[in-house]
């Protein structure tokens, strides 16, 4: 009797001891936001500006290419926000042009990731309509940027980056040809 | 000169050497008088089949407690059944009398009683029902199937016999009113006379409420019927329909004189012809009525202003069927027994009346055109009540109305609802119609002019109200904002619990033991 009661004990124990050996150690309850610095009226959805997301994207995770095939979405470090409405936010506070109320901006994220070596890549499509539906330009953007440092502060901030640059190419290209319409 | 000389002792003590022999001796004793003495008696136990019997396992018992065990299982001189070599345990002797029963206890399932169960992991044991025989014994011959009757049981036996087609076997319950009052000892096929014959035991108290009222019959199964009146159906409870029992009844009070167990009592098939066979206790006469009348079957009721006072209890009354192919009217004998009257005055007045011709049956006329299975009795002198005969078989007879006459009154009825002119009623008809039709055109017309206006005013307050209800749900509307707002929380709520979800997809021992995967660390680029 007494016997059994040990090695009841014994048992529980062990049990114990071996569930809380095998706990996570640490969950990571940060999440990345992109649009910080955005002033609030950029917020405000005026409806001319779509903005799509490549689905493997839209997980709410950052995501890393490992290979030409294949993804890696993180557990633990996420997106505080839906990455569309993050983008599309940054690109209502970064885009210049004149006669944006009358025109319809479709923008497909295709990549906006960073990768196994160490680069943070973004890609993406643009088309501008006017109230006409008619295509007014249309360019497609690609770049990679390297990281400083390695970790997923780093990579965020060259995604961030990198994206805004390719904003302001767009800008560029876009006022240039309406200009010389 | 000294002289050493040795002086020799005898020892008296015991050499301890002895003591080892001495407990194997000891031991020795007791073994052999555990093995030898301390024993009870051996017996031999016959049994047809020793399924499930085990030399040095199976056990014998009494009351749950182990009184011997099986030591050995062989085969009779004749191989006709197997022998059981039984080692009692000590101070049994008492217990071994000439009508000590054994049987063997397994698992056994008949209908919805299941018996022996334990027996599944424990294995099959002998049980032991001690007899009241004082004669010792020790050779038995096991029962093949447990006793159906506890020992010690006060109560009567039956002899019953049943020729219909029902299965009844040893250990089906008989019951009274539903209630099990005792059980078929035993059942066997006559094969001279075509019956089976049943050998039932009621226990006491149960036993008194037999009287020579009383009636058995077989229940069990679903009994259909499908007659003039309509389809009835008929089921016992789930025991009965699975096993099958022999209910009794006495119906009533009427003739309960003390039971006779001279013959043996018939069992019917259905509580119906049981009860039909109880009636016949009662004042009987019989009627003759007309072959036409179909719907007057066994069964049939009876009604004297109103009341049910009688029954028709066998249709039709003969002992040969030859009378059927020379008479012009099929007799039924008939039983009254109104329960709220006194049998014997109601009796009473019967014969009178039959005597001052005054009584007479007829097909009761509400039942005419539907199922025509009931009777009147009327006591007044009509001249269409004919008497066939006085007596027929030892029983007085009642005359039966002859029905022509109103038969004659329906087929009048037939004739006028025939003779009607529905072709002109039904043109003029037609007539009617068509000037309806115009009439509520002309009022639909008049009229139009101010149902519109009313009509346009309802369909533009139901449009207006419309409208509000479906700007409620507007892009811009409140609604329509707090249902983006909680369908947004849904989607965060969703995305932020898909890596848990696929962890667990992928490893469900996640749950207990956590994910230990860390998250891959991005490098920074080598340049």
């Amino acid at each position: 009797m007494f016997f059994k009661k040990i090695l009841t004990i014994a048992t529980v124990s062990v049990m114990a001891i071996l569930i809380n050996a095998c706990q996570n150690s640490s969950i990571d309850y940060n999440r990345y936001f992109l649009v910080a610095d955005v002033k609030s009226s950029s917020f405000m959805d005026n409806g001319s500006i779509k903005l799509k997301l490549n689905e493997a994207l839209s997980n709410g995770a950052v995501v890393i290419q490992m290979s030409d095939v294949s993804l890696y979405s993180a557990t633990n470090h996420r997106w505080a926000d839906k990455l569309d409405s993050q983008l599309k936010t940054l690109w209502v506070d970064r885009l210049i042009c004149d006669n944006c109320k009358n025109l319809n901006f479709n923008i497909y994220v295709s990549e906006f990731n960073g990768t196994y070596d160490g680069y943070a890549n973004v890609a993406l499509a643009v088309q501008v309509y006017d109230k006409k539906q008619k295509l007014v330009f249309s360019h497609d953007y690609k770049q990679s940027l390297a990281l400083e440092q390695d970790g997923y502060n780093a990579l965020v901030s060259a995604l961030k980056a990198n994206y805004i640059e390719i904003i302001d190419t767009f800008n560029t290209d876009f006022n240039l040809k309406v200009k010389n319409k | 000169m000294i002289e050493n000389k040795a002086i020799t002792k005898k020892s008296k003590k015991i050499s301890i050497v002895w003591v080892i022999p001495f407990i194997t001796l000891i031991i020795s004793a007791i073994l052999i008088w555990n093995n030898s003495f301390n024993k009870g008696a051996q017996i031999t136990v016959s049994i047809i089949d020793a399924d499930g019997i085990e030399a040095g396992k199976t056990l014998v018992k009494l009351h749950s407690v182990t009184i011997g065990k099986v030591t050995q299982v062989s085969l009779d001189e004749n191989f006709n059944s197997a022998i059981l070599t039984i080692q009692m345990n000590k101070g049994t002797d008492s217990l071994l009398r000439s009508d000590t029963l054994f049987w063997v206890v397994k698992t056994r399932v008949r209908g919805i009683d299941i018996s022996g169960l334990d027996t599944l992991l424990s294995g099959a044991y002998i049980q032991c029902e001690v007899g009241n025989d004082p004669t010792y014994s020790r050779s038995f011959k096991a029962l093949e199937t447990p006793p159906v009757t506890k020992p010690n049981v006060q109560g009567i036996n039956l002899n019953l016999q049943y020729r219909g087609t029902k299965t009844l076997v040893t250990g089906d319950p008989v019951l009274y009113k539903g209630f099990s009052v005792g059980n078929i000892l035993s059942s066997e096929f006559d094969i001279d006379n075509n019956l089976v014959k049943h050998t039932i035991f009621i226990q006491d108290p149960y036993a008194k409420l037999l009287t020579n009222s009383t009636r058995f019959w077989v229940s069990s199964g679903i009994d259909f019927s499908l007659n003039t009146s309509g389809l009835t159906v008929e089921t016992e409870s789930l025991n009965n329909l699975l096993q099958g029992s022999i209910s009794f009844d006495n119906f009533s009070s009427y003739s309960s004189g003390s039971i006779s167990l001279e013959k043996p009592f018939t069992v019917f098939d259905s509580k119906k012809s049981a009860y039909l066979d109880y009636l016949s206790l009662y004042p009987s006469y019989v009627s003759f009525i007309n072959y036409d009348f179909k719907g007057i079957v066994e069964g049939s009721k009876i009604y004297y202003k109103g009341l049910h006072v009688g029954t028709v209890i066998k249709s039709p009354f003969i002992n040969s069927f030859d009378y059927v192919l020379t008479s012009k009217l099929k007799p039924i004998l008939i039983a009254f027994h109104a329960d709220d009257v006194s049998i014997d005055s109601f009796k009473q007045y019967i014969d009178k009346s039959i005597k001052s011709n005054k009584l007479c049956l007829e097909i009761d006329s509400s039942s005419l055109l539907s199922s025509n299975d009931q009777l009147n009795l009327i006591d007044i002198k009509n001249k269409n009540c004919k008497l066939a005969k006085r007596n027929y078989l030892g029983y007085s007879t009642i005359a039966f109305s002859d029905m022509n006459q109103d038969i004659q009154g329906l087929n009048t009825i037939v004739a006028k609802i025939d003779a009607i002119d529905t072709k002109g009623i039904s043109d003029e008809l037609k007539q009617t119609l068509n000037n309806i039709s115009l009439l509520a055109n002309n009022l639909a017309q008049n009229s139009k002019a101010i149902n519109n206006a009313d009509l346009i005013n309802k369909m533009a307050n139901a449009v207006e109200r419309l409208d509000t209800t479906l700007q409620s749900f507007d892009k811009n509307s409140q609604i329509y904002d707090e249902l983006n707002i909680v369908l947004q929380r849904v989607n965060k709520l969703l995305n932020d619990l898909g890596p848990g979800l696929n962890a667990i997809g992928q490893n469900p021992n996640s749950i207990i033991f956590g994910n230990k995967t860390e998250d891959y660390e991005p490098k920074k680029a080598i340049k």
